[in-house]
């Protein structure tokens, strides 16, 4: 039988005198979890839950000790531990998955090296330097390790150290700047792994739909920061490719039915009018414009989603 | 499902049910075409919801900036009628399209009114926004009204609570009955949908509403410390750990652990675990929700479940007054015993292969 929904199990129970005990069989037969998906749940859990606090335990344990511990032992614990793992996902493990959960790991620890090595030199340097040294040293990890969640954790750090670079070296820079800038970063990444989705690399649908949404919150930073401050020369760098962005993105979406970027693209926009409009006038009155526009505008929206919905649910 | 699962589904009721079972086919057509004919997307569904939401807060700052803040009268009309129209409009509309704009008028209606009786003393305001949101509850079953309604209900109950017993346990009070209440409601959903055609429209909205109310509680509990000596950090853990053990016991039911001695030594473990939790209710009252959503195949619930128990055991942690050396070890400790529950059912697994 296919999959039944709630909704329908509702349904026959409205318009039919199904008793509670039948409605209870059916929803223990087919939807309540049964014994083996109890089992490996509580598995998991406990193997979680135990490697977790045993880990923890034994990372407070140096924690408590770290002052007495000399430099030496201090670097070389964590870059045994590196090794270790390392060594542990080329020989011990045949499992892909846990290989690249441990990689991934391992590339956290990287982080940590440099952090411990950062304290110990006293090196003083700015945040940036050990973002872009992290992000520098498993580059080539990334490249090798299919890996989506590594990727979103690559991504995070070159967005981090983007972000601190300006923050700490061109201070001087308008945050209209740093936004289109952030904007590209992540528009590449876009473009990037859409295209290798298309070359049969296996790229997962909730990834490229949060580098999508990144760059497109930047994209509206970056807009919204131009209404409200000055306009500067790298605006009509942003607005073409803003607009040749939202565009393509908006058509690719309707030629391969995706609703996602449909609907996001669009309410970017709509942000991107509020602003406009409150940058126009803050008075009372606008605010209410401001709310009626929004509803309208979303209603519209939605009924357009849903209409095109069932258009291709109908094909 | 299509039209022919229907079909499939109904006979194989009539077969469980016997010869009584009927079924008016007409409605049960007419109210599936109704249902299938809004495609589910939770793209469109977060979308209403953010733009309600952006609407509202807009309209809002009209009002706020527009001065219509200084008068009283003004803001108690406006609300009650916006709160009207948002009931109205949707007992009258089933179209998701019209839900963004009541979930705005609705709430922004609620807010405005709240602004307008601020004069008036808590309990009554509570009262009056209690018999709202349960008026609510009572004509119209909307999905995302029906979660704010549960929500602003149990927001007037503490309320409630809270000016009738002045001190910082009441919101013990509060975890307890909330608990009682979320237990019995996840329990029981077959009783509750088979009941009354409304009830069973409001079961999945009122449980999710129930859901976030407790572990919102049990969160605030866990700042309990800083509101003085007056709060004692155990009391809801009066209900929270044995309403834990009952759901165990249920599991253990369905894992089909026949034997009584067996039953009774898990139990007897399941206590030793949660027992060093007692001052922490939070974490039990998690573990709660954790098991009881993953009982009913509840992914929502259970996400929320995770996400609180972690931030529980987190905080747990943070709060304890031991110095580092003595928490590593507690750590160690408790992690070498889960490992050990681990391995007992790993062995409980591969007997029951083994069969």
């Amino acid at each position: 039988m296919k999959k039944i929904s709630h909704k329908d199990i509702r349904l026959i129970s409205r318009y039919s005198n199904w008793s509670a005990r039948g409605i209870d069989d059916f929803l223990q037969a087919h939807i309540y979890n049964d014994k083996k998906a109890w089992v490996t749940f509580l598995k998991l859990f406990l193997l979680s839950l135990g490697v977790g606090f045993t880990v923890a335990g034994i990372v407070f344990f140096f924690a408590y000790n770290w002052d007495s511990l000399s430099d030496t032992i201090k670097l070389g614990l964590i870059e045994g531990l590196l090794v270790a793992t390392v060594l542990a996902v080329l020989l011990l493990y045949k499992h892909p998955l846990i290989k690249k959960i441990i990689l991934t790991g391992a590339a956290g620890l990287v982080g940590v090296l440099f952090a411990v090595f950062g304290q110990v030199y006293q090196t003083g340097a700015n945040a940036y330097d050990f973002f872009l040294a992290w992000t520098l040293f498993v580059t080539l990890w990334e490249i090798v390790v299919n890996f989506p969640p590594m990727w979103l954790m690559y991504l995070v750090l070159i967005n981090t150290t983007f972000m601190l670079y300006v923050e700490q070296v061109m201070s001087g820079v308008s945050s209209l700047w740093a936004f289109t800038m952030l904007f590209l970063i992540n528009l590449v990444a876009c473009i990037v792994f859409i295209f290798l989705s298309h070359k049969k690399i296996s790229v997962p649908k909730w990834f490229i739909q949060v580098i999508v949404l990144a760059a497109l919150a930047y994209a509206t930073l970056a807009v919204g920061s131009a209404i409200f401050d000055k306009i500067e020369p790298i605006f009509w760098l942003l607005l073409p490719v803003v607009l040749a962005t939202y565009g393509l993105g908006a058509w690719f979406g309707y030629k391969s039915k995706n609703l996602f970027y449909l609907a996001t693209i669009p309410f970017s926009v709509i942000i991107i009018v509020c602003c406009i409009l409150i940058e126009m006038s803050d008075e009372a009155n606008m605010f209410f414009v401001i709310g009626l526009f929004v509803i309208i505008a979303v209603t519209l929206l939605v009924k357009g989603l849903i209409d095109l919905q069932r258009r291709w649910s109908n094909e | 499902m299509n039209k022919h699962g229907l079909n499939e589904l109904l006979n194989e009721i009539k077969s469980k049910e016997g010869e009584n079972f009927t079924y008016d086919e007409n409605s049960l057509i007419e109210g599936y075409e109704r249902v299938h004919a809004e495609p589910e997307s939770l793209t469109i569904k977060i979308l209403s919801i953010v733009g309600g939401m952006a609407a509202t807060i807009a309209f809002l700052g009209f009002l706020l900036i527009g001065g219509l803040y200084d008068s009283d009268v003004g803001l108690i009309s406006f609300g009650v009628l916006f709160v009207a129209a948002a009931v109205w409009l949707n007992r009258s509309y089933e179209k998701l399209i019209i839900d963004t704009v009541s979930v705005s008028l609705y709430v922004l209606g609620f807010a405005i009114f709240i602004m307008g009786l601020d004069d008036l003393d808590d309990t009554m305001l509570a009262l009056m926004c209690l018999t709202i949101s349960l008026g609510t509850l009572r004509f119209m079953q909307n999905y995302v009204l029906a979660f704010f309604a549960t929500l602003a209900a149990n927001s007037s109950i503490i309320v409630l609570i809270i000016e009738a017993y002045d001190s910082p346990n009441a919101l013990h009070v509060f975890t307890l009955l909330i608990t009682l209440a979320t237990v019995a409601w996840l329990l029981n959903e077959a009783k509750l949908i088979a009941s009354d055609p409304r009830i069973s429209r409001l079961y999945y909205p009122v449980r999710i509403g129930l859901i976030v109310s407790m572990l919102t509680a049990l969160i605030a509990l866990s700042f309990g410390y800083e509101w003085g000596k007056e709060f004692t950090s155990w009391i809801a853990s009066l209900v929270t750990i044995p309403a834990t053990l009952y759901v165990v016991v249920r599991i253990l039911k369905l894992l089909h652990v026949k034997d009584k001695l067996r039953k009774m030594q898990l139990l007897a473990l399941a206590l030793l675990i949660l027992a060093p939790t007692v001052f922490a209710p939070y974490i039990s009252g998690s573990i709660l929700i954790i098991l009881l959503c993953f009982l009913v195949n509840y992914r929502t619930g259970l996400v929320f479940g995770i996400i609180a128990f972690i931030y529980a055991v987190s905080r747990y942690y943070y709060d304890l007054n031991y110095s580092l050396l003595q928490k590593s070890m507690v750590l160690m400790i408790s992690g070498v015993l889960l490992l050990g529950l681990y391995l007992v059912v790993h062995k409980i697994q591969t007997s029951d292969e083994a069969h």
